[in-house]
């Protein structure tokens, strides 16, 4: 049977109703330039038309229906879990076929192996953030493998002193606490403590080997005891959060300004205190209520909005199905607040680092690449969010994001212009997420169909 | 040509021409196309005849015929009937009106 890509442009509901009789037509038919365009209208006719078929609950145990709440919460919990599974296949697929170009081009030159170490830490972070429990210790343990062992291999091969151990204690200090939280041995608190004694060996450890940094690891040591006792009040009194906050930020604050002034000439106490400055001002005002969102009525607020557009009265006590629309709207405004949290932090990120790079200003607008990474995964969160097209909507605001950023950065440079090449690449990827996304493959729809039945049962 | 009404067909749109092409009996999409050139010398594209089809379909007027064939067959609703000899008697009307105050003008 002949394919016809054309048909790729009609929605799905449009797709499961008419593709099968339509393309019978179009085969008896031979389509010429002119039918070309007219089928270009009709797809972007049902775009606008033909979206909202009434989606179908599956039904699951024997024939009942499930809630819309837990059918969507197991939808998202499955749609995150293929996007894992098409990462991992995917790097198989791409890792072996670099491999194969690799041996037949420059076998002497292996170089495969730098793609292939990035993409498994895009992985194994990727994992530990789809993962629950012990499965995502083990996505943090690959994580910290690679990570460490790809450092320790580049401190080896390219430079003279050994520096490999400082990210390994540290974040090996890190996976121990994730693993006494993940196996119930401490609760959080015990968990800091715990990590704080390592540090506290690893410093005195230093300081033994190089003296000269003695001041230093003291400076770090009392931040970090201060930090620890900060913890204790807010676990074992009632300390705010805030208050413990505002603690920690006078204590570590007036100490780095005692070493500053005592042991250097240079005045560098500003920079720590002023960006930290930011972020605990973001802090008060959340807890002083004038950031509407953090407001305990701005969820109800946000579901009555949602429910006056969606003409559900929230008030009044509808039937089943009412009750149904307004838990599904509730699910809604938390992924938006989940959203409106993510920017408000990065708005208090930029402004952080804005103020560090103007106190800097010598070395350059360097603030802007932290910035433009966070951008692109907040770009990335809001297509997840508000396009309603899922793993696709990511990806397309993360190419957009990606390819503006790497056209700046080409055009500034000067010279030779490259960013077509990256263009071309990331929108071919994106070409083939749209043509093989969940829209257009049946195995996985189905796929997707059982696992949350399984789920929801 | 016998049947053939082509200066009142360039107004009409495709979703009455669909219906009148339906009025004596089911046709599948192909065939409505042959069948609405042959009668209007209108000859609808594939897009657009699908996307009428659907709108039609969403106002109950027409309905597909159950069948093992790819091509699908349609065919009039009651509902898709009554509408049709609606829109007919009020074109009727219309025209009889256009003529009179031809004549009288």
């Amino acid at each position: 049977m002949k394919q016809f890509w054309i048909l790729r442009l009609f929605p799905r509901a449009w797709r499961e109703r008419y593709e099968e009789e339509f393309q019978a037509l179009l085969e008896d038919y031979d389509p010429s330039t002119g039918d070309t365009l007219d089928i270009l209208k009709a797809a972007g006719d049902a775009q606008l038309r033909y979206r909202q078929l009434p989606e179908g609950l599956p039904a699951v145990a024997g024939g009942e229906s499930v809630s819309p709440v837990a059918y969507r919460r197991a939808r998202a919990r499955v749609r995150w879990l293929a996007s894992l599974y098409a990462n991992a296949v995917l790097f198989v697929i791409v890792n072996l076929m670099l491999l194969g170009i690799n041996l037949l081009t420059t076998p002497d030159t292996l170089w495969f192996i730098y793609p292939l170490w990035a993409w498994g830490m895009v992985l194994a972070l990727h994992a530990s953030l789809v993962l629950r429990g012990s499965r995502r210790l083990g996505a943090h343990v690959a994580l910290f493998s690679l990570l460490n062992g790809g450092l320790i291999w580049i401190n080896l091969a390219y430079t003279e002193n050994f520096w490999f151990q400082w990210p390994l204690a540290a974040t090996a200090t890190l996976l121990i606490a994730h693993a006494l939280i993940e196996f119930r041995i401490t609760g959080y608190f015990g968990a800091h403590l715990v990590v704080y004694v390592l540090s506290l060996a690893q410093m005195a450890a230093t300081a033994l080997i190089y003296p000269e940094s003695e001041y230093g690891l003291l400076t770090a040591g009392i931040a970090w005891t201060i930090a620890l006792a900060c913890h204790g009040l807010m676990r074992y009194s009632s300390f705010s959060p805030l208050k413990a906050h505002i603690l920690l930020f006078a204590g570590v604050n007036a100490q780095i300004i005692v070493q500053n002034l005592m042991r250097s000439d240079e005045l560098w106490f500003q920079y720590p205190l002023l960006v930290w400055a930011v972020v605990l001002g973001a802090h008060i005002s959340v807890a002083m209520g004038s950031v509407p969102l953090f407001d305990p009525g701005w969820r109800e607020r946000k579901q009555r909005e949602l429910a006056g557009l969606a003409g559900l009265d929230s008030g009044a006590a509808g039937g089943v199905v009412e009750a149904e629309a307004l838990d599904a709207i509730a699910l809604r405004v938390e992924s938006l607040r989940t959203l409106y949290i993510h920017l408000f932090a990065f708005i208090t990120g930029a402004a952080a680092g804005l103020v560090l790079n103007i106190l800097t200003y010598s070395a350059g607008p360097w603030a802007l690449w932290p910035l433009w990474i966070w951008g692109m995964l907040l770009a990335a969160h809001a297509g997840w969010v508000l396009t309603r097209r899922g793993l696709f909507g990511s990806h397309l605001m993360l190419f957009l994001t990606a390819n503006a950023g790497l056209i700046v950065i080409d055009l500034i440079q000067g010279g030779e212009i490259w960013f077509y090449w990256t263009l071309g690449a990331t929108a071919l990827a994106l070409a083939l997420h749209y043509l093989f996304s969940r829209d257009t493959l049946q195995a996985f729809r189905e796929w997707e169909s059982r696992r949350i039945a399984s789920m929801v049962e | 040509m016998p049947g053939k009404n082509v200066g009142a067909s360039r107004f009409a749109d495709a979703g009455l021409l669909i219906l009148i092409s339906l009025a004596d009996g089911e046709k599948h999409g192909y065939a409505m196309i042959s069948d609405i050139e042959e009668i209007a010398d209108v000859k609808l594209g594939p897009g657009t005849l699908y996307t009428a089809l659907a709108r039609l379909e969403g106002q109950g007027l027409i309905e597909p015929v159950e069948t093992d064939d790819r091509r699908k067959p349609y065919r009039l609703t009651p509902d898709g009937r009554a509408e049709l000899s609606a829109q007919l008697a009020g074109m009727e009307g219309l025209a009889a009106m256009g003529q009179q105050r031809m004549e009288t003008a």
